[in-house]
């Protein structure tokens, strides 16, 4: 569908073509072999984007975790009397039409979508490493099947497939995050396995083999350092993508059901009065927004540091 | 008696800007060229040849620092603009690039590539082109070059390939010939082969060239003088025998001597110890002085000059009077 | 390259009908057409008979599906419930007005794109670089039915607010004429061109910066080129190759229908006539749109694998 996010393609910055130099020890004469995660972690501090996605991150789940501790208000505290009020003091974001304080819903609402997000994400990161696994390192048939089951999903539209299958399983929280771990571990898969592929090629793990290396070692210390750059990055894109279709869904109705509200139904209950409190629809879109920018820009800050390729060159 | 030079580089100076530091990749470097001449450059990586070739043709990339002076058929190259630059390029300097399969275009075919070069700079018909493109191939030993024209460059072998980029480079009669590492990237067997192709294109055409290669046996067979460097300066520079047979540098001593004796007369390898300098925070003193088995305290406390010896030998050292007496010649 | 369409086909075929059965089995599964008619049997016991007759309901249902697929072989696609109309004719006509959108979006966005790619691409690190960054970075952090009501209400109702003009419908396509019908599509069109801009520039952005930095790019200049012809001739010509292929998927994915942006404007497409499906629960139509999206999606992916064939002769002579 076009207005999913599902085929986007990962945001990259290719390597500078200038000579990065580690700065060595004394006088040149030996540079202190930095480790991958240190060099990583200098890296990734640089990458002022991605600290800011980080805090920002941070910041709005503070929002919607304790923020709701200073209001006074329960979330499905009804108070018919003040209802469809604009922002005020009393209540931060105004209420709706039975009287509901807006701000405790969104933050209700927030805390639902992010923990359907990183939900989605564990699984179907779980799912996608373990099938592209073993479709790398088997390879054969079992790579065929797995590859074609990877097609099989990516067939039909996206937000197609989903709507069918949140409908009539994705009533509750559980049910919901499945059907979209079903349809988002695809690309995790696909990744990972590329990663095994090329590495079960590589020298080095001839290499590390002839040096006596046992196979714990060799997973350990050379093929998990490779895996998990390429997974965080894909990650973070995967966080973004089911957050932004699981609010699509429950926008649509076909997500999450009352009584659970989520960024999405926030939005659709807003819909109606959009011409005389467009804040009321703006607050909840704008709280999506803000978490998958951040994630994006911690996605790219991760691919920048994670990257090998962008190491040192010489002229 | 000696012709004018064809290039002329006095006190070049490239460095980078990284967001590490500045990075001096290129430090002082002053050297001349005669038309017809083949000056091999030699060095390790990161000593700053390829970074040299790359600044005489104005190819280096955006945060790039160049000061001194180049001097190329009496024009001032540095100061240049971009037309002008850009008429020389291709026309009076070419350059051969060291990896074929990545510096030829893989949606263009090779008569294409080759022809486009010719029509930049002459008005040639599109035919006239074609047809000097295959006279081309078959000067550097493309077998059935009428057909291979029409290949692309994933069609040919690694040596062919390198034969395709000399053809291309050779297209307008150059004055000088850069070529950068041209055999590094292939198969050993080829690398002789491509290296007489590369000798007697020079000699037929006559023009000047810049051979840059690790490879000292490259150079015996092929350069009139030879310019060693490293950490970014000329260590020492001298015809092919003076460098070779009167060598008068720690350094060239060093590299000479770490090249493996085939004929077995030598039991042990001697790799020069230690690392190539960081050139973004160079050595005090003379950049060679951490691995050099002659250093002594004054090397550490300034960088030698390039010294002049007899003609147009000369080395960098500060104990080059000791070391090496028989070259020494007060001048 | 006929012989890897072919495989390409026999592959695929299979994965797509795989596919309408799941969906087929998991929308049978939990809905029943004859949910109304349990309460008045045995009164309307004729009407009932009549549904289980049409939707096959007394096979089992996982037999069901192919029931299903030896009808559509036939060329029946069945009726929709929810629009009283044959299958068929709906997808013709909404996929029409999907199409009047898609097309125009399509080839909008990719030309902007492009522009924005080879420039950006051009001038790395500059300020123009980073600002086209950050609004591509916005751009793909909007939901779509965020952006469409954003769109709506500040181009379509604000606009009318604050300066009492109203150059844009805010939705439903009446068609009277060619400009009321531009006044329709403006908004949504911009919606998904927004939306597609962003996704694509980056993507072209990367690739151009790829193709920039390879050798051949080098030895271009080399040969005393200008630059717009290095960037135009020799880069484009190597970074199309994986563009082309984000332009083939771009596009499916628009003919497919926007569900969100075209039930927001009221746009008559595939969108809302497939929501509507799913609320009645009109197995046919459902089913209808999944087989032509599914085989949009497919017939683009084969046109994408051909086009990087056609143009990397890498491939294409192997």
């Amino acid at each position: 569908m076009a207005d999913t996010l599902d085929d986007v393609q990962t945001i990259s910055e290719p390597p500078r073509r200038v000579p990065i130099f580690v700065p060595g020890e004394v006088e040149g004469l030996t540079t202190v072999p930095q480790s991958f995660g240190r060099l990583a972690w200098r890296r990734f501090r640089r990458h002022k984007m991605a600290i800011v996605g980080a805090v920002g991150l941070v910041l709005i789940m503070v929002l919607f975790i304790v923020g709701p501790m200073f209001s006074d208000y329960a979330f499905d505290e009804r108070n018919i009397a003040d209802r469809l009020q604009g922002p005020s003091r009393e209540h931060w974001f105004g209420t709706d039409e039975i009287g509901r304080d807006l701000f405790v819903r969104t933050a209700q609402g927030g805390r639902y979508s992010m923990y359907i997000g990183f939900l989605v994400a564990v699984m179907a990161t779980a799912l996608g490493t373990l099938l592209g696994a073993i479709a790398g390192f088997f390879g054969g048939w079992i790579d065929a099947v797995i590859s074609a089951l990877t097609n099989l999903v990516l067939i039909v539209p996206a937000l197609i497939v989903l709507s069918v299958f949140s409908q009539n399983f994705g009533r509750d929280a559980i049910g919901l995050s499945v059907v979209l771990t079903l349809l988002l571990w695809t690309r995790i898969a696909r990744v990972v396995r590329g990663v095994v592929l090329s590495i079960k090629e590589q020298e080095f793990i001839l290499a590390a083999r002839a040096a006596g290396a046992g196979n714990t070692r060799i997973i350990g210390r050379h093929v998990l350092p490779n895996v998990v750059g390429a997974v965080a990055v894909e990650v973070t894109l995967l966080l973004g993508t089911a957050i932004v279709l699981e609010s699509t869904l429950s926008f649509l109705g076909l997500g999450v059901q009352p009584p659970n509200a989520s960024l999405g139904t926030l939005v659709a209950d807003a819909k109606g009065s959009i011409e005389s409190d467009p804040i009321r629809v703006l607050i909840p879109g704008f709280c999506i927004v803000w978490i998958v920018l951040c994630v994006n820009f911690l996605g790219d800050g991760l691919r920048d540091a994670l990257d090998p390729r962008s190491k040192t060159e010489r002229g | 008696m000696t012709p004018e030079p064809l290039l002329s580089v006095r006190d070049l100076n490239v460095s980078f800007r990284t967001p590490d530091g500045v990075v001096h990749a290129v430090i002082d470097a002053s050297f001349d060229i005669r038309p017809g001449e083949v000056l091999a450059v030699v060095g390790e990586s990161g000593s700053g040849k390829s970074v040299t070739a790359l600044a005489l043709m104005q190819l280096h990339p955006k945060n790039t620092d160049i000061t001194g002076s180049v001097t190329f058929d009496g024009r001032d190259v540095l100061s240049m603009s971009d037309d002008e630059m850009r008429s020389i390029r291709g026309q009076d300097i070419a350059m051969i690039f060291q990896d074929p399969m990545t510096a030829l275009n893989p949606v263009f075919s090779v008569g294409h590539q080759i022809v486009e070069v010719i029509r930049l700079h002459s008005s040639v018909t599109k035919q006239g082109a074609w047809e000097r493109a295959v006279d081309l191939l078959n000067l550097v030993g493309v077998p059935d070059p009428k057909a291979r024209a029409t290949q692309y460059p994933h069609e040919y072998s690694g040596g062919m390939r390198q034969r395709a980029m000399i053809a291309m480079a050779i297209a307008n009669d150059p004055k000088l010939l850069i070529a950068d590492e041209p055999t590094t990237a292939l198969d050993v067997t080829v690398q002789a082969q491509v290296m007489e192709v590369l000798r007697d294109v020079q000699q037929e055409t006559g023009s000047a060239m810049m051979l840059i290669t690790h490879d000292l046996g490259v150079v015996a067979g092929s350069a009139d003088r030879v310019q060693v460097m490293y950490g970014g300066r000329v260590m020492e520079t001298g015809t092919v025998d003076e460098i070779f047979y009167e060598t008068s540098n720690p350094y060239t001593t060093a590299l000479l001597d770490s090249i493996p004796d085939l004929d077995g007369k030598k039991e042990e390898l001697h790799p020069i110890p230690g690392n190539p300098p960081s050139l973004l925070k160079p050595p005090s003193g003379c950049p060679f002085r951490p691995r050099c088995a002659h250093a002594v305290d004054a090397c550490a406390e300034s960088v030698p000059q390039l010294e002049e010896l007899v003609g147009t030998h000369a080395s960098r050292c500060h104990r080059v009077a000791e070391l090496y007496p028989s070259s020494e010649v007060m001048v | 390259m006929f012989a890897y369409i072919t495989r390409r086909v026999l592959v695929t075929i299979p994965l797509l009908i795989i596919a309408l059965y799941l969906v087929f089995v998991g929308v049978s599964m939990t809905s029943d057409p004859r949910a109304d008619f349990y309460l008045c049997l045995p009164r309307c016991q004729d009407g009932f008979d009549r549904i289980t007759e049409v939707y096959n309901l007394d096979v089992p249902i996982i037999v069901r599906p192919f029931v299903w697929f030896g009808q559509i072989l036939r060329g029946d696609l069945g009726d929709s419930s929810s629009i009283g109309e044959p299958v068929w004719d709906v997808i013709k006509d909404r996929g029409w007005n999907t199409a009047l959108l898609a097309v125009p979006a399509f080839l909008i966005s990719a030309s902007i794109a492009l522009l924005l790619s080879v420039y950006s691409a051009r001038r790395q690190y500059t300020f123009g670089d980073y600002f086209f960054t950050a609004l591509a970075f916005i751009g793909l952090a909007f939901p779509s039915f965020v952006l469409a009501l954003l769109i709506q209400n500040v181009l379509g109702v604000q606009l009318e607010n604050w300066f009492g003009v109203k150059p844009f419908n805010t939705g439903r396509k009446s068609g009277e004429g060619l400009g009321e019908l531009l006044r329709d599509m403006a908004l949504p069109l911009l919606c998904l061109v927004i939306l597609s801009i962003s996704a694509d520039s980056r993507f072209g952005r990367a690739s151009m910066l790829e193709t920039l930095n390879q050798d051949y790019i080098r030895t271009a200049r080399a040969k005393g080129l200008n630059e717009r012809t290095v960037v135009w001739k020799h880069a484009l010509r190597n970074a199309l190759i994986p563009l082309v292929t984000l332009w083939a998927l771009s596009l499916s994915a628009l003919l497919s229908g926007s569900i969100v942006t075209e039930s927001i404007f009221s746009w008559p497409g595939l969108g809302p006539a497939f929501l509507t499906a799913l609320g009645d629960t009109d197995l046919d139509l459902i089913l209808g749109i999944v087989l032509f999206t599914g085989l949009i999606t497919v017939i683009f992916n084969l046109i994408a694998d051909v086009m990087y064939g056609v143009l990397d002769p890498r491939i294409r002579l192997g």
